[in-house]
Parts: structure tokens; C-alpha cells; sequence
């Protein structure tokens, strides 16, 4: 193993709340930390532990490809690893959940023989779960990217949860400074889910807080509601089940079950 | 970034990890006015504003659109 190393970590949502023990210890540990987080109170935070932070933000600018982002932000935490440097990349929410760079810089550092590792944190999906006060093992639950969703043409169990994350962002490849991305493509999901869910069917609009003051953004609506919500890149769908699914008798018998 | 946007989020980041902190500061927010460093105007409007008032008292910041995704090209 050469000299050198990569650790990715997640700050969670909101500001140093969520931030795990272990996470901050691999902050602290490092001799190069970089950061992206979603607002400027997490961003002070962190520099006010970390002075010598640096932050991503700079390779976002309006109209910029998130995909040449990404991969400037692999190419900046592979450098100090190969000059020897331990190194600390913090991104907001869960490192492994929406985060394209995490996952491509830790491969590449294995690739080229350092050690690298991706720590678990607080996802807006573990937000949605405790502010929405759902139990994604009840009734199952399935979870897709709105874009994908609809471009691949997902199929749905309306008898399990549905999430679809950045409903404000569909079919945008580019990073935008305004609030949502994509208000034509609304429609486009209503119609999708329409063909699934009666256009009556509960869903809520969700985002989570990133301040300790402020409440979760939820907006209770229907299916056919939905472009009248408040949406921005940060929103998340929440579909509940229409019903509980079936039950198979026989193969509840076969496995003891009484029914 | 000013000094007191810093003051305001160093206020956050205390409120973040400390339940008890955050149940005063909903009871009483002018009760907190030494321990935060902040003046009552600026208490009350994190008390009473949305997100949008906390990230202007912060000095506002277009990052907070910068989202992380998957691209579903390919």
C-alpha cells in the first residue's frame, strides 16, 4: 500500500448535528480536508474547525456540466493522495447517496494502490424516515432518481412506498443558481405516476431542514397536486402504498405462517 | 462572509448538538441573547423566519443550490 490515503465522510443535514464521532475524528485526522456542503452556516462551521479547509463550491457556476464538476472534484482529492497526504473529503447528507465524486475518488485512489474508505452518515432519506415518521419496512419501499425514473421507465408497486429524489431537477444535466430546474418537467412525473396512482393518491413534498431553527419543509398534497407544491432541487417525493399488497396464503403456508 | 454571519452560524452549530439549547431558544429566544452573542432583532428573525430569512441573516450563499446527483445519461 503506498503512502497516502483517502477517506470520504458526510456532514448530514444539518450543520454539525449530524455529524458522526467517527467523522469528525477523520476530519480532525487528516492533513488535507475538502469540503461541499448545501449552505453557509455548515460551510463557517467548518471552517472555523478547519481553517485550512478547502471548499468545492468554486467549481460550481451557472450553466457549468455537473458531470465536469464531479470529475474536477475527483482530480482535486487525488492529487494531495498521491503526494503522501492522508486525506478528508466531507460532503453533505450521506457520502454514498447522491454523491457521484465520493464514490469514483475512492475507487480511483484503490485503483492506484492507496487505502480508501467511505464512512456512512445521516442521508435525506434517514431525514424523510424520521420527520415524515414512515417505517420504509412496512410495507416496503422503492426508491429512484425522478430523471431516471422516468426515463427508464421504472415499474412501480404501488403496493410498497415510493421515493423519487430531485423532482425539481428533472432532465437537467447542468448546474442552475435558481430554485428549480426543471418546472416543465412536473407534469411530465404527474402524468408518469398518473398511470400508476389514482390522481387523488396522498403524496407529500419533502425537504429537509439544514437548520436547527427551522422546521422539515412538507407539503402535504395528492398526485395531481404536485405542481402546485413549493419544489426545488432539494425536494423529495414521498408516495405512500395504495394498499397492502396481497397476501399469498400458500406460500404463507409453506412457510408456517398462520393467515 | 461577515463576522456575524460567523457568529450566527457558530450559534447554529451550537444549537445543533444540544436538544436542550434548542427547547430555551424556542421557549425564550431573547434568553440566549449573551450566550449566542446576537442582538434580539436577530434572534427573533431566526425564531420567526423560514429558511430562507436564516440563510439571508448568513449572508446568503447560491451553494445552497448545489446539489450532488447522478447524471442519467448513458
Amino acid at each position: 500500500m503506498q503512502q497516502g490515503s483517502l477517506v470520504v465522510v458526510g456532514t448530514g443535514f444539518l450543520v454539525a448535528g449530524q455529524v458522526t464521532p467517527e467523522s469528525l475524528a477523520s476530519m480532525r485526522a487528516a492533513d488535507q480536508l475538502f469540503f461541499l456542503v448545501a449552505e453557509p452556516a455548515t460551510r463557517l462551521w467548518l471552517e472555523s474547525l478547519f481553517p485550512a479547509a478547502e471548499s468545492f463550491n468554486d467549481l460550481f457556476w451557472d450553466g457549468r456540466s455537473r458531470q465536469a464538476a464531479y470529475d474536477e472534484i475527483v482530480e482535486r482529492l487525488l492529487v494531495p493522495v498521491r503526494q503522501g497526504k492522508d486525506v478528508c473529503a466531507a460532503f453533505y447528507g450521506h457520502p454514498g447517496v447522491f454523491v457521484y465524486s465520493s464514490h469514483a475518488a475512492v475507487r480511483q485512489a484503490r485503483a492506484e494502490g492507496f487505502a480508501a474508505q467511505m464512512l456512512p452518515a445521516v442521508s435525506a432519506e434517514d431525514c424523510l424516515f424520521a420527520d415524515l415518521e414512515v417505517d420504509p419496512a412496512a410495507s416496503g419501499c422503492q426508491s429512484f432518481e425522478a430523471t431516471d425514473f422516468l426515463v427508464r421507465g421504472r415499474i412501480v408497486d404501488p403496493h410498497s412506498a415510493l421515493i423519487l429524489w430531485q423532482i425539481g431537477a428533472l432532465g437537467v444535466t447542468t448546474y442552475h443558481l435558481r430554485e428549480l430546474w426543471n418546472a416543465g418537467g412536473l407534469a411530465i412525473l404527474v402524468e408518469a405516476l398518473c398511470r400508476v396512482y389514482p390522481p387523488s393518491h396522498p403524496a407529500v413534498v419533502y425537504e429537509a431542514t439544514h437548520y436547527p431553527v427551522c422546521d422539515p419543509l412538507i407539503q402535504r398534497t395528492t398526485i395531481a397536486g404536485i405542481p402546485d407544491c413549493q419544489v426545488n432541487t432539494h425536494s423529495t417525493l414521498w408516495v405512500p402504498p395504495i394498499a397492502r399488497a396481497p397476501l399469498d396464503a400458500e406460500m404463507a403456508r409453506q412457510l408456517g405462517l398462520s393467515v | 462572509m461577515s463576522k456575524r454571519s460567523e457568529i450566527i452560524a457558530d450559534f447554529m452549530a451550537k444549537l445543533s448538538v444540544d436538544p436542550g439549547l434548542r427547547r430555551r431558544f424556542k421557549e425564550d429566544p431573547s434568553s440566549l441573547k449573551d450566550e449566542s452573542g446576537l442582538s434580539d432583532e436577530e434572534l427573533e428573525l431566526l425564531a420567526g423566519g423560514g429558511p430562507d430569512q436564516v440563510l439571508d441573516a448568513l449572508g446568503g450563499d447560491a451553494t445552497v443550490n448545489c446539489m450532488i446527483m447522478f447524471t442519467s445519461e448513458g
